[in-house]
């Protein structure tokens, strides 16, 4: 199937549980080697979307290509050119960081040299080297998170589905994946579809974001463009004032009374 | 003030009852209700109907032993309460929980006294319901006055009380020891299934060694034990309040295996409970120490693959190698999962231990019989035992390893038949270890033991097969108070049954008619293995589906 220089297209996307509509008619295009982050409160539907376009969720309705394979029946495909960051972390306690990061090669079908020197290479570039060979029991939640981000992207593929990927790390850490998704973005032309809440965050790396507030994509644009139409002054005002939940500061003291 | 160990004790039990929700105060008063008429009514009748049937032979066992009874009885409900409550609190540390009372200002007695009485409805129950098992039949034998059996409940259930109270403070010191930690809760829950094993030895020795076993209990050494203190005030009590007119010979019989008098039996009840309940209260803020946190604790570097892993890696080479050896380490180097494989070691030994020495093997005149009986038993003991450790918990961790694992190409798929291999290699050891010792213990031949090893072998593959079928289908995780968790252990070992036993009387017959012991193994096994690969594949399918 022909991509079109476009690695996920939407189309009417929908998600039903039971009575629940987790996410409807969702419409969307990311382009090849692009940053498209997806903005919304907790329960708006993001984990679902990418649940959807990783090939681990059914769709109820609607049509979605990634990278050109149909997600409804090459999703063995999808699976093989995309990494997944799911939102909590689901590592092996009894293994430590090398083994794990073996592990999940081995499942991608990758061993040998060519594994080891990634887990190598990219466990010094998080700043794990010292503590590669302790068991991930006692690791931090961060630690936890950056072998995580190492494991979706050990097998370079095409697309990267990033479900809150800082959310649990210090500003170092934070800065340290930032950096490393704008240069695989530029360098590899890598695309990354990235869920958050930091607003920041996806101010400084997505070049588009979409809110999904109770499963619907309310809003579409460049942050600036976003920015620019509601009159705000950064994307969290803006983000705000898009969802609802504008601070009053007297309502909040009224539980004293 | 409000009384906070009162609401920690409420808080306990609404936690205890949760899973009946709304309909919580119509359930409990059932339960209680239905416990009454059962301590006050149903039971008695049993033991009287029971009593009345093997009259003879009970009161000749009762009149006999009846003192190293008691103690084995007591001793039974001692280990239970004390035990159970220890093991079901190791399952969950709860560390957090803590920390939010303590940082509400709630003293450590406080926490104690509260977590104590929390516990109190559910073991109190459980005493409710043994109580009268195992006090009737001596009260009936013994004619006991109603005074001397609300005595004799009374030394019961104080001896009970203080003993869950010992066990609540030694399940505090334990989970402070351990802490809120991944390491913690696997160490612990490996403790809760040793713990649990303790509670076997007196219930299997009552079950086929009550004879035997009140001698022993009768001996001097017992005396340090607090379930004799009260196992023999209560002896006292039927004495005294008796019925029957013992004489003073009887009575001056019965005081010398008892040796101590009832004045210091009660006295040493007392001081138990009282001196147990000094040491919760004095060491209150000691025990609620949180200790290590994710930068203190114990931090296990692991070193190079050992020559078997190496060897393994070398054999499977590739991916699938690379698979099976990581999750030999992930099962191998969980304590909880060694504990639970040690515990089905246990008991597949103990069964055939059990049957032979208890005189069960002499019933039959045949010397096939005792070969035959301890390979079928160990095979279904260890596969039922065994299917449970590899399957149910020791499948996956949580439901977002899950997505980790489904987010590669074929990930689930591979990943089952990894977990299978690395099971199944597993699974030599734990059957090696099971056939010696009971091939030492018995003295088997060489003959029967390569044939029970292979059919040992075969059966805990097949029940691995199962097992890990059974969860694929439904996976547990580990919450082991789960809905899925109880269907699978119960569909597991349902099925393991009934896999095990559809050829098993034709087995037997082939054994028996033909001579030809590993024929008859082997259409014994058949279906096991059969059946395995037939659930492992389905489940195998079933995990790789996308979710709906």
């Amino acid at each position: 199937m022909a991509s079109d220089g476009v690695d996920i297209r939407t189309q009417g996307l929908s998600k039903t549980f039971g009575t629940i509509e987790a996410l409807k008619n969702l419409n969307i295009e990311v382009k090849k080697g692009s940053t498209f982050g997806f903005l919304g409160p907790n329960g708006a539907g993001k984990t679902t979307t990418v649940r959807i376009l990783s090939g681990l969720l059914k769709p109820s309705a609607g049509q979605a290509s990634v990278c050109g394979y149909d997600v409804n029946k090459q999703r063995d495909e999808i699976k093989a050119i995309t990494g997944l960051l799911p939102e909590a972390p689901g590592l092996y306690s009894k293994l430590s960081a090398v083994e794990f990061l073996e592990f999940i090669g081995a499942l991608n079908d990758i061993s040998g040299e060519v594994l080891k020197n990634r887990i190598d290479s990219l466990l010094g570039i998080l700043g794990l080297e010292g503590r590669q060979n302790d068991l991930l029991e006692s690791y931090s939640s961060g630690m936890k998170q950056k072998v995580l981000v190492a494991s979706t992207i050990l097998h370079e593929p095409q697309l990267v589905f990033l479900d809150e990927p800082t959310s649990r790390l210090d500003p170092a850490a934070s800065a340290l994946v930032k950096e490393m998704i704008l240069a695989m973005a530029k360098e590899t032309e890598t695309t990354f579809f990235i869920c958050t809440h930091m607003t920041d965050f996806a101010e400084d790396v997505c070049e588009i974001i979409g809110i999904l507030n109770e499963g619907i994509l309310t809003t579409l644009g460049t942050p600036k463009d976003i920015i620019k139409n509601v009159e705000a002054s950064d994307l969290e005002e803006a983000y705000l004032k898009i969802v609802g939940g504008e601070v009053d500061r007297e309502s909040l003291l009224s539980w004293r009374q | 003030m409000a009384r906070k160990w009162l609401v920690i004790a409420k808080t306990e039990f609404l936690v205890a009852t949760s899973r009946f929700h709304s309909m919580r105060k119509a359930v409990s008063l059932l339960i209680v209700a239905f416990a009454m008429v059962w301590a006050l009514f149903i039971a008695p009748a049993i033991m009287s109907a029971f009593v009345d049937l093997f009259a003879a032979e009970i009161q000749m066992i009762l009149a006999v032993a009846f003192p190293g009874l008691m103690r084995s009885v007591m001793l039974l409900l001692w280990v239970l309460v004390l035990i159970y409550p220890i093991s079901f609190a190791l399952q969950e540390i709860r560390i957090g929980q803590w920390e939010i009372m303590l940082s509400n200002n709630v003293s450590t007695r406080d926490m104690l006294f509260g977590t104590f009485l929390g516990k109190l409805p559910s073991y109190g129950l459980l005493v409710l319901f043994m109580a009268p098992v195992l006090i009737s039949p001596f009260a009936i034998v013994y004619q006991v006055s109603l005074v001397g059996q609300a005595l004799m409940y009374g030394v019961l259930y104080i001896t009970a009380l203080s003993t869950l109270w010992f066990s609540n403070v030694i399940s505090t010191a334990i989970q402070a020891k351990l802490g809120e930690s991944s390491r913690g809760n696997d160490i612990a829950k490996a403790l809760s299934m040793v713990v649990a094993a303790i509670v076997i030895i007196p219930m299997y020795g009552i079950m086929y060694f009550a004879g035997p076993l009140a001698e022993i209990m009768g001996l001097d050494v017992f005396l340090v034990l607090p379930s004799t203190w009260g196992a023999d005030l209560i002896t006292w009590t039927a004495i005294y309040f008796n019925g029957i007119g013992l004489s003073q010979s009887t009575i001056l019989a019965f005081e010398s295996i008892l040796l101590f008098g009832p004045a210091l039996d009660f006295l040493l009840v007392a001081a138990f409970s009282i001196v147990m309940l000094g040491i919760g209260f004095a060491a209150s803020d000691r025990l609620f120490t949180i200790q290590a946190g994710a930068r203190t604790e114990v931090v296990t570097t692991v070193g190079r693959d050992n020559l078997f892993l190496r060897g393994i890696r070398s054999i499977l080479s590739g991916s699938f190698g690379v698979l099976v050896v990581s999750l030999l380490k992930d099962f191998g180097r969980k304590a909880q999962n060694l504990s639970r494989l040690g515990y089905g070691i246990f008991l597949s030994i103990l069964l055939p231990l059990i049957m032979n020495f208890s005189g069960l093997g002499a019933t039959v005149d045949d010397p096939l019989f005792v070969p035959m009986m301890t390979t079928l038993m160990t095979g279904m003991m260890l596969s039922m035992l065994g299917g449970i450790a590899f399957g149910g918990i020791g499948f996956l961790d949580s439901k977002d390893q899950l997505w980790i694992l489904k987010g590669s190409p074929n990930g689930a798929s591979k990943f089952v038949r990894a977990r299978v291999a690395s099971h199944i290699l597993f699974a030599l050891p734990i059957a090696l270890i099971s056939t010696t010792s009971v091939t030492v213990i018995l003295g088997l031949d060489v003959v029967v033991f390569l044939a029970m090893l292979v059919y040992v072998y075969a059966a805990l593959c097949g029940a691995i097969l199962i097992a890990t079928g059974i969860t694929a289908n439904n996976p547990a995780y580990e919450d082991i108070k789960s809905s899925a968790f109880m269907i699978n252990t119960g569909l597991t070992i349902v099925i393991i049954m009934l896999s095990s036993m559809f050829t098993m009387i034709w087995g037997i017959l082939i054994m028996i008619s033909e001579r030809n012991i590993p024929l008859g193994l082997l259409v014994n096994i058949v279906p096991l293995l059969l059946v395995g690969s037939i659930v492992v594949f389905i489940g195998s399918k079933r995990l790789s589906m996308p979710d709906n």
